[in-house]
């Protein structure tokens, strides 16, 4: 008895040593960065930027991809604001919503009690629709880059500046029945994103096109697809494999790749044309972590997409140059989007002379219309979403023993129409 | 997790339907356009948004408990780990089919727009953090009112024959007590307390999303528990308190307020869950009972004279089924 006391009395000696060092740690850590020199002198008029872009969950391998676009506009604002002698800076504080509507709003409550008047994100709609309420009842402005569903429009103190998913399923939509297509097996996560484009786009094809629509809605939870993949199958084969059926893939990366690697292998979807949401246009597709058969079968499928990414122009070069330069490594194509979302935040805060959401948010739109960045222009409509957009068409190629998304042409808002590069 | 989200989906099905049609709102409901139209109904109806608060918290506890009680059915025959598994795979399908069955709590975006009952208290001297203040009394109200509740019942003869059934439960058979309805006791009255949890969480949230109710969520509070101290009531609430503590203190915002601004290259939020795991690591393996150990069923002296080793023994009136 005596020695089993003796050890829980060590035991928690240690826990304790550990506790201890763990606090110092984090002390030590927190003081260094708080009393070390910023460079800034006295008189400095510091405003923060909330950054609620998730670095973990289903945005593990996107999101910091995305949070790094915004952290870019914040520093170059810095370097440009230091460089004219102003005495303006903009300080950054980055949440981890994980990628749910729980997360969200936890990590926006904090930002809030902060006192940040304006947060660049959430990402998902499912998160943007949970923190609305909470944006405006304490009225502090939330800038999304990437929530995309119809059903958050609403004059409220949210701005998305990606365009809705009734713009993609409309581009998507147009090309295949420009194609010919008038078969179409839809495979979608069964999330927000999932379900906006699949909707929408079953809506516009059966009805306005006549054509008919499959969906295979598959859980994003679990980590097999072969029985998703199955049913794929199985509908694209009642359809037939001639150039009248495609599938739609409606993905993000590590789920994406997952079914590309088991349609590969089945014979009736190794058959048929392959199209991909705006999402399967992320770099994991086809660097050098993907599968080579995966990305051979995106070659041999000639995969064809749409983003709603502007025409090449110095604006985008630089912001890509930029962005190489600072963190080694290529946007993804939300990053973009990001970056104008901080670029507009700061663009508006400077424009109100105050840091307050109010003021932010009566600004952000006269902001927008005169603002043309990575992603384009940013003019709002009457619920401060993004009003336009065209669509770049690309499809994935091989030159050599390397692989791209190379453009092909433009679905255009104002015509419905596609122009050919 | 399932119970805690049964008492959400209750008050977010309650909010949207009721409250849609008193709003005189006819289109759908689940939407932010139906939001805002609750939103704006409720601040213009203190009554209206306190009384459909307090229905959604008995509908939320009753439909909780009447959920426990149909799952104390499997565990007649289930004991630990496969109760344990069984109430997870439970809880998982019925997230996937609210998540799938659109109309009947929104799908993947959910329900938008559930008001905050004293979203009422506003005005232009009033601070919105008012109403906040206002619903956080009435969580920890609630959270008090349970925590004395769970309290008195474990010192109870009923706590003592909990324990008994826990500890063995071939014993507590042979002695005549009747563990199946125990069990179908207890997890009903734990349960309809989930249920009311989960109907707080929806007014706190605004939302109810069904993603959101993910076997990480019971993981956590398996945490909590562990962190304080399985089996006594501030085991599980020191648990919980310190582990949200950690939780927050540590977050970017928090310290923004004391004027750091985190710009490391690491970035701060996976640090904190490598910090918040080793924790837990630690913990499990230094004090593998939690920070406060279970203690001795603390017996109070009855008021009929006998002593209370004899009325720990249960001799006398028993409460115990």
């Amino acid at each position: 008895m005596a020695e089993a006391g003796g050890t829980a009395k060590s035991s928690s000696k240690i826990l304790l040593a550990v506790l201890v060092a763990l606090v110092v740690v984090f002390a030590g850590t927190t003081a260094y960065f708080a009393l070390r020199p910023t460079g800034t002198g006295g008189g400095t008029v510091t405003y923060v930027i909330g950054v609620e872009i998730a670095v973990s969950g289903p945005y593990a391998a996107d999101g910091p991809l995305r949070r790094d676009g915004a952290f870019l506009a914040i520093d170059q604002m810095n370097a440009q604001l230091q460089a004219a002698g102003s005495n303006i800076r903009f300080e950054r504080i980055h949440v981890d919503s994980a990628g749910t509507a729980s997360g969200a709003i936890a990590q926006f409550e904090a930002l809030v009690a902060a006192g940040v008047q304006v947060v660049v994100g959430p990402l998902s709609s499912a998160e943007v629709g949970a923190i609305a309420p909470l944006a405006d009842t304490n009225r502090v402005v939330s800038i999304s880059p990437s929530a995309t569903a119809p059903r958050l429009a609403l004059d409220d103190f949210v701005f998305r500046v990606a365009p809705n998913d009734a713009f993609q399923a409309r581009a998507v939509t147009t090309l295949l029945d420009e194609l010919g297509v008038s078969n179409v097996a839809i495979m979608a996560r069964d999330d927000d994103y999932g379900r906006g484009i699949a909707n929408l786009t079953e809506n516009i094809v059966e009805t306005e096109y006549g054509g008919a629509v499959e969906r295979v809605m598959y859980s994003t939870s679990t980590p097999d697809y072969s029985a998703d993949i199955g049913v794929l199958s199985d509908r694209v084969d009642t359809f037939g494999t001639g150039a009248d059926t495609a599938v739609l893939l409606v993905a993000f990366e590590d789920d994406g790749i997952a079914i590309l690697n088991l349609a590969r292998q089945d014979a009736t979807l190794s058959a048929v044309r392959w199209f991909g949401s705006e999402s399967v246009r992320r770099p994991r597709f086809i660097d050098a972590s993907a599968p080579q058969e995966v990305k051979d079968f995106l070659v041999d499928r000639n995969l064809t997409g749409f983003f709603p990414s502007a025409a090449s122009s110095p604006v985008v070069d630089k912001f890509e140059t930029d962005y190489q330069a600072a963190f080694g490594r290529a946007p993804s194509p939300y990053a973009y989007y990001s970056y104008d979302a901080a670029m507009l935040a700061m663009l508006s805060i400077l424009r109100a002379g105050v840091y307050d959401g109010d003021a932010i948010r009566s600004v952000l739109p006269e902001v927008g219309r005169t603002y043309v960045g990575a992603s384009g222009h940013k003019i709002f409509d009457q619920y401060g979403d993004y009003a336009a957009a065209d669509y770049r068409i690309w499809h994935v190629t091989l030159d050599g023993t390397t692989y791209a998304f190379t453009e092909t042409g433009t679905w255009l808002y104002a015509t419905d129409t596609i122009a050919w590069d | 997790m399932f119970f805690y989200s049964i008492g959400a989906y209750v008050a977010g099905i309650l909010i949207a339907n009721v409250l849609s049609v008193l709003a005189g709102w006819t289109g759908e409901p689940f939407g932010a356009p139906a939001a805002r139209a609750r939103f704006e109904y409720a601040v213009a109806n203190p009554g209206v948004i306190l009384g459909l608060f307090l229905g959604a918290l008995v509908l939320g506890g009753f439909a909780g408990g009447a959920f426990g009680l149909l799952a104390s059915f499997p565990a007649l025959r289930l004991r630990g780990d496969f109760l344990a598994i069984t109430l997870i795979a439970v809880g998982e399908v019925s997230r996937v089919f609210v998540h799938a069955y659109e109309p009947l709590a929104g799908g993947a975006i959910g329900i938008l727009g559930v008001p905050n009952p004293f979203v009422w208290i506003s005005g232009p001297d009033i601070p919105v953090t008012a109403q906040r203040l206002a619903y956080t009394a009435v969580v920890l109200g609630i959270m008090v009112l349970c925590l004395l509740y769970a309290e008195r019942l474990s010192n109870a003869p009923f706590g003592r024959l909990l324990k008994s059934v826990r500890d063995d439960e071939l014993v507590a058979d042979v002695l005549g007590k009747r563990t199946r309805r125990v069990k179908g006791t207890v997890l009903m009255i734990g349960n309809a307390m989930a249920g009311v949890a989960g109907v707080l969480y929806a007014f706190h949230a605004q939302s109810i999303v069904a993603g959101d109710y993910i076997p990480q969520v019971t993981f956590l509070v398996l945490a909590m528990v562990l962190l304080g101290g399985a089996a006594n009531h501030r085991g599980a609430l020191l648990g919980a308190f310190v582990l949200t503590i950690v939780d927050r203190f540590t977050q970017p915002p928090v310290l923004a307020i004391a004027g750091i601004f985190w710009d490391s290259p690491i970035d701060l939020n996976y640090l904190r869950y490598i910090a918040i795991g080793l924790l837990l690591i630690l913990v499990l393996m230094f004090r593998p009972k939690g920070l406060i150990p279970e203690g001795p069923v603390r017996t109070p002296k009855p008021r009929d004279g006998r002593s209370a080793g004899a009325a720990a023994a249960g001799e006398g009136p028993s409460l115990t089924p």
